[in-house]
């Protein structure tokens, strides 16, 4: 073994804005995100193994295997790895070769699991909902609004996430391993998204009968009727009605497209909505 | 009508377990009757969901570890 060179913060900068821009890059379904990994790692690798030829060969074959993770808060994972690398490089019998593969592969799963509900279904949800509000009557600052919010909240997660990785090194793996932190964050933002997402659907769900008896002087109108027991009832009536179709009863998307298209048809000839 | 569907997509993916559907209705509830903004809802949201949190702590639940897809 050669002289192992450690890692200075701009190498772990590098490395970090490397995996910032292309996460996916090369990816395919053999390896998922396994080349982008490496190539990540790949700069470091050359400093911590410079007269190593056979050494950087093995870590850099280490590093292109399958990763596939949610790539915001899976940042961590190559923060780690190349915080493990090094010390792997500095001494083999600390750290070896298959702690680091069983370090990335047991933290991969769990991340994409948090990183894809947290990120892609709840914040993303929510940023788009807000700027959806804003951008209702035509202007385009709703959609200004989401496009900065959104690069702000991923780019500086995934670079502070794959910073601490590297700093926290082992210990990252025992907090984000500590299930009731997980279960906690998870059911929380879980919770959040669902109310948020109620709001959003009650202002974008439309529907409402056009229907009306009339007896003489006297009209009655059946939406009035309707919104005086609540407002907005049918539309919530509608999507509820959707919802257990696609999911219980485990309607194609195409199929309960065609059902509404014909359903809202059907309606308009018969003048009822 | 058709956002209808695209909820119902959503909906799909996110309730896991069937009780979740009145948080929607809440949500769904609290816009319409209250004609609250998104941004407000978020922090009733996020209320919810703290309460949830301590009560679930506070009984010294067992987390069970879910299935978790990649």
């Amino acid at each position: 073994m050669s002289q192992a060179e450690t890692l200075t913060r701009k190498d772990v900068q590098r490395a970090a804005w490397y995996w910032i821009f292309f996460h996916h890059c090369a990816q395919n379904y053999e390896r998922m995100m396994g080349v982008a990994f490496g190539s990540t790692l790949s700069k470091s690798l050359e400093k911590i193994y410079k007269n190593d030829k056979d050494g950087l060969a093995n870590a850099l074959s280490r590093n292109v295997t399958f990763f596939n993770t949610e790539p915001h808060l899976g940042s961590v994972i190559p923060g780690i790895t190349l915080a493990l690398e090094e010390k792997h490089a500095l001494s083999p019998e600390t750290v070896d070769a298959e702690l680091i593969q069983s370090t990335k592969n047991s933290l991969m799963g769990p991340l994409a699991g948090i990183g894809d509900s947290l990120l892609i279904g709840t914040i993303n949800p929510i940023l788009l909902s807000i700027g959806i509000g804003m951008s209702t009557q035509g202007s385009p600052v709703g959609v200004i609004f989401f496009m900065i919010s959104w690069l702000a909240v991923t780019l500086s997660i995934k670079y502070f996430f794959f910073m601490k990785g590297y700093d926290l090194g082992l210990d990252a793996v025992k907090m984000l391993a500590d299930r009731r932190l997980k279960y906690i964050v998870t059911t929380a933002l879980t919770i959040i998204g669902l109310i948020v997402i109620g709001g959003v659907a009650a202002t974008t769900v439309k529907a409402s009968v056009a229907l009306s008896f009339i007896s003489g002087e006297m009209t009655i109108s059946i939406q009035e009727i309707l919104d005086k027991i609540m407002p907005s009832i049918l539309p919530l009536m509608v999507t509820l009605i959707s919802y257990f179709l696609v999911a219980k009863k485990k309607w194609s998307t195409n199929k309960l497209l065609c059902a509404i298209l014909i359903f809202s048809a059907l309606m308009v000839i018969l003048k009822v909505m | 009508m058709l956002p209808a569907l695209g909820f119902a997509i959503l909906l799909k993916q996110i309730v896991q377990e069937s009780w979740m559907i009145v948080l929607f209705i809440l949500g769904w509830v609290l816009m319409v009757s209250v004609s609250m903004t998104t941004t407000a809802l978020v922090f009733v949201a996020i209320a919810v969901a703290v309460l949830f949190v301590l009560a679930k702590d506070q009984k010294g639940h067992v987390v069970e570890s879910e299935g978790e897809g990649i």
